[in-house]
């Protein structure tokens, strides 16, 4: 293999991984000044049921901040069958400084309609302060039973990175 | 050459694999604005579509507050919006259970279309209600520490039933004058108004201007008196701030001012008022009454100086007042009658809630509100609400008098039916046909009641007395058992009483002038005298107008005999000074008639309360004048177990 050749196929290829991974990764390397974490992004319950999404809320605004001064945003949801209520800042107020973690504590609620069974409802949340701040958006699903799991989307980005690293081991063999 | 394309398959395919939400639209909020119009709270929210593709057809679909649905019709289409773009909701919301200066999540629902899919969104944001009223902010109370001009006071018994006025000038020329309209006090009341000389730490730029303190302190009028203040010197009507605090200093705080070009109070009760000049600093009394009077002084000045000055009236200056008036309800009184209500067995609670809340209702009054539904409305609350925690006030009362032979409960308990027979309600039918068997089970105890008292009086005039500059009088009785009389089941009369009991001049002693009539007086003859006590139980329900009211007590009434002969001498015969005097020469009538009269002592149970200071003057004939002061006088009523 000469180099040339290895050259036209290793620079593309680290140019893209770099590209994907500033893609991929940009929200945690960015450090988004309000971000919270769920302590799972899947859950299951009945028609009509109710479950709550609990998690720590990571403040890095610069400002010290009270619960009630975050505010939860949902889109992207089924209308009619899924009803997000905010639970953060609501049960009870406390305070959030700047550079803390909270314990974790009930952030929302999603309430299901009427619906059928063996079904997925996917909600993009996200989290925004007084100052305007931004969080990256989250997708928690609910499930009703018998309903068939969907990965993630960090699954989804794993599975990818591994293919990509069979591709470019395979790349390496071929071209030897 | 087939992997050589790979790498460059790979990096188009990174730029097509961003997050699927980064294409889609993201709907955040703006700050909101929030507006109060009557009894509707408007609230404006910007809409924001942070996402890389258009959210289509926004329909709003809902909107509530802390749980409160809009009253707003739905569904609402906003519209479009492209990347970066905003728009406006606006929705309104009734505020009748909306306390200003909270925090409420207000939560808004609706779809929009995303690509050929209708998605739904919700967008919270939590709304502060209105700012933070003076009646939720901290206290941050001013002291002062006033000096009162004893020499210009001016004292006089005031009918209940005429009214009456006193008048007075301080050294430095200002004049006072308290005006008490008929029917404004229980009954006839002995009161004094002293100018004030100097107040130490007064807080307002301009100064001090004038004032008076207005005793017995707390006294509280059941209509408007008016105090007029004509300064000394002239201060311009913009810098003109009237004031009060309690007793000699606590708890500053502004009052509003009559909208007349004089300097006029109406009082609801008795304590320190004044005129100072200039601009107040920021601060916040610690009764929420005094927050109330502050605030409106603020508002009643601006509005004066308007006036005063030729100057179009502020035509939201009632509706601001009435505001004012609901929000220390809402936050204030409300919330204490609820608690009140729910806590029966908190009786000092309820006493402060009944106080706080009638001192409400006579404020709004003076500010005007009197013609207002709502504040009718509210009115009606507080009457409810009062008979409620009185009634169970009576019974609590009742079973602790019984169950700690504590006859001075029966305080609280006529206090109560007295309060029913007044508003009318009819003590009967509110707390039973046997309330008057209660009211007498629980006053069938023993109450003693002890009485010593030193008075000093200075002679001067041409007479100077008999020769005699000054005496020093200490009596005493002991031991008085008063009986429980309840005046043919009247809860105006009731009272324990004792009608004449001895009373020992314990100790009399003199000073000679220097114009001697009497040779020499090697000694005093104490003569004996009587007293009488009625001790009547204290209508606690409309208490003191500001902070704590009073526990339960009793209003004792005392009266010694003091006008008759006090002193006689041993004496040389050859030029002695006939002793006993006369009653019609009461040079030496070291007593209570010459400082006020018969004056109401406030005595708790089970305790000694000491009295001193009280000063009194009187012609005394031929020129002569005495001053009286006196010492201590200390009341001690006891209780005994029940016979």
């Amino acid at each position: 293999m000469n180099r040339r050749r290895l050259r036209s196929v290793f620079i593309p290829t680290l140019i893209s991984l770099g590209v994907c991974s500033l893609i991929f990764l940009a929200p945690a390397v960015r450090a988004d000044s309000i971000s919270f974490q769920l302590s799972t992004t899947s859950q299951s319950t009945t028609s009509g049921g109710t479950v709550t999404f609990d998690g720590s809320v990571i403040n890095n605004s610069g400002a010290d901040l009270n619960a009630s001064d975050f505010f939860f945003n949902f889109s992207a949801f089924v209308p009619g069958s899924v009803s997000p209520i905010q639970l953060l800042g609501v049960l009870s107020d406390f305070s959030i400084p700047n550079g803390a973690t909270t314990p974790v504590v009930e952030l929302f609620e999603v309430t299901l309609g009427p619906v059928p069974p063996n079904s997925i409802f996917s909600i993009a949340a996200q989290l925004e302060n007084s100052a305007g701040d931004l969080s990256a958006i989250q997708t928690v699903n609910v499930s009703v039973p018998g309903s068939v799991s969907v990965p993630e989307p960090g699954v989804l980005l794993l599975l990818a990175m591994g293919l990509l690293a069979l591709a470019l081991a395979r790349v390496f063999f071929a071209l030897r | 050459m087939r992997f050589a394309r790979l790498p460059w398959l790979l990096l188009m395919l990174t730029f097509l694999c961003q997050p699927i939400f980064a294409q889609s639209p993201v709907l955040t909020s703006g700050v909101a604005g929030v507006t109060t119009l009557g009894s509707t709270v408007s609230i404006l929210l910007p809409i924001m579509n942070s996402g890389a593709t258009t959210a289509g057809s926004i329909t709003v679909t809902s909107a509530s507050l802390a749980g409160l649905s809009s009253t707003s019709p739905f569904p609402m289409a906003l519209g479009d919006l492209t990347p970066g773009g905003s728009n406006g909701l606006s929705v309104n919301f009734g505020d009748s259970t909306l306390v200003a200066g909270h925090k409420y999540l207000l939560t808004v629902r609706g779809t929009y279309v995303s690509g050929a899919q209708t998605l739904g969104f919700s967008l919270n944001r939590f709304i502060t209600f209105g700012q933070l009223s003076v009646f939720q902010q901290p206290p941050k109370p001013i002291n002062v520490s006033s000096t009162i001009d004893p020499s210009h006071a001016v004292s006089g018994v005031i009918s209940a039933v005429s009214g009456g006025t006193l008048t007075t000038k301080s050294a430095d020329g200002s004049e006072f004058t308290l005006t008490i309209p008929p029917n404004a006090l229980l009954g006839d009341q002995p009161m004094t108004m002293s100018p004030i000389r100097s107040v130490a730490g007064f807080p307002l730029s301009g100064g001090f201007v004038a004032g008076v303190e207005l005793s017995p302190e707390g006294l509280v009028l059941l209509q408007p008196a008016t105090l007029t203040i004509t300064p000394s010197q002239p201060v311009p009507v913009a810098q003109q701030i009237a004031f009060g605090y309690v007793g000699s200093g606590q708890d500053f705080y502004l009052y509003p001012l009559n909208l007349v070009n004089t300097v006029t109070l109406s009082l609801l009760h008795f304590s320190g008022y004044g005129l100072g000049s200039g601009n107040a600093p920021s601060f916040n009394p610690s009764d929420a009454l005094a927050q109330l009077q502050s605030a409106a002084a603020a508002l009643v000045a601006a509005e004066r100086a308007r006036v005063m000055m030729g100057e179009p009236p502020d035509p939201e200056f009632g509706q601001k007042l009435l505001e004012l008036e609901q929000q220390c309800f809402l936050q204030v009184i409300q919330p204490l009658l609820d608690q009140a209500e729910q806590n029966v067995t908190d009786d000092q609670g309820a006493r402060d809630a009944i106080a706080k809340a009638l001192g409400w209702d006579r404020l709004g009054q003076l500010l005007g509100a009197g013609n207002d539904k709502v504040f009718q409305q509210e009115e009606e609350f507080i009457r409810k609400a009062i008979n409620a925690i009185s009634v169970g006030e009576f019974n609590l009362a009742y079973d602790n008098c019984i169950a700690s032979a504590n006859p001075i409960l029966v305080a609280d308990m006529i206090g109560i039916a007295r309060y029913f027979e007044l508003t009318g309600g009819g003590a009967a039918s509110n707390l039973g046909a046997d309330y008057w068997d209660k009211i007498n089970k629980c006053a069938n105890q023993k109450l003693a009641v002890d009485f010593d008292s030193e008075i000093k009086g200075v002679y001067s005039g041409p007479i100077l007395g008999a020769g005699v500059a000054s005496t020093d009088s200490v009596v005493q009785a002991s031991g008085l058992s008063l009986t429980w009389d309840s005046a043919g089941f009247n809860p105006t009369q009731a009272a324990f009483r004792i009608q004449s009991a001895p009373m020992d001049y314990v100790s009399l002693s003199y000073t000679l002038g220097s114009y001697l009539i009497v040779k020499s007086c090697a000694s005093v003859t104490s003569y004996s005298a009587t007293i009488s006590v009625r001790a009547r139980p204290s209508l606690n329900l409309f208490g003191k107008a500001f902070g704590k009211a009073p526990a339960p007590s009793m209003v004792t009434d005392i009266n010694p005999t003091s006008d008759e002969e006090l002193l006689a001498c041993d004496c040389d015969p050859a030029g002695c000074f006939e002793a006993p005097f006369s009653v019609s020469h009461p040079y030496y009538s070291v007593g209570w008639t010459l400082i006020g009269g018969r004056e109401p002592f406030v005595a708790p149970l089970n305790a000694t309360t000491t009295f001193s200071g009280r000063t009194g003057s009187a012609a005394v004939g031929g020129g002569s004048s005495a001053t009286f002061r006196e010492s201590t006088t200390t009341v001690t009523v006891n209780s005994n177990p029940p016979n």
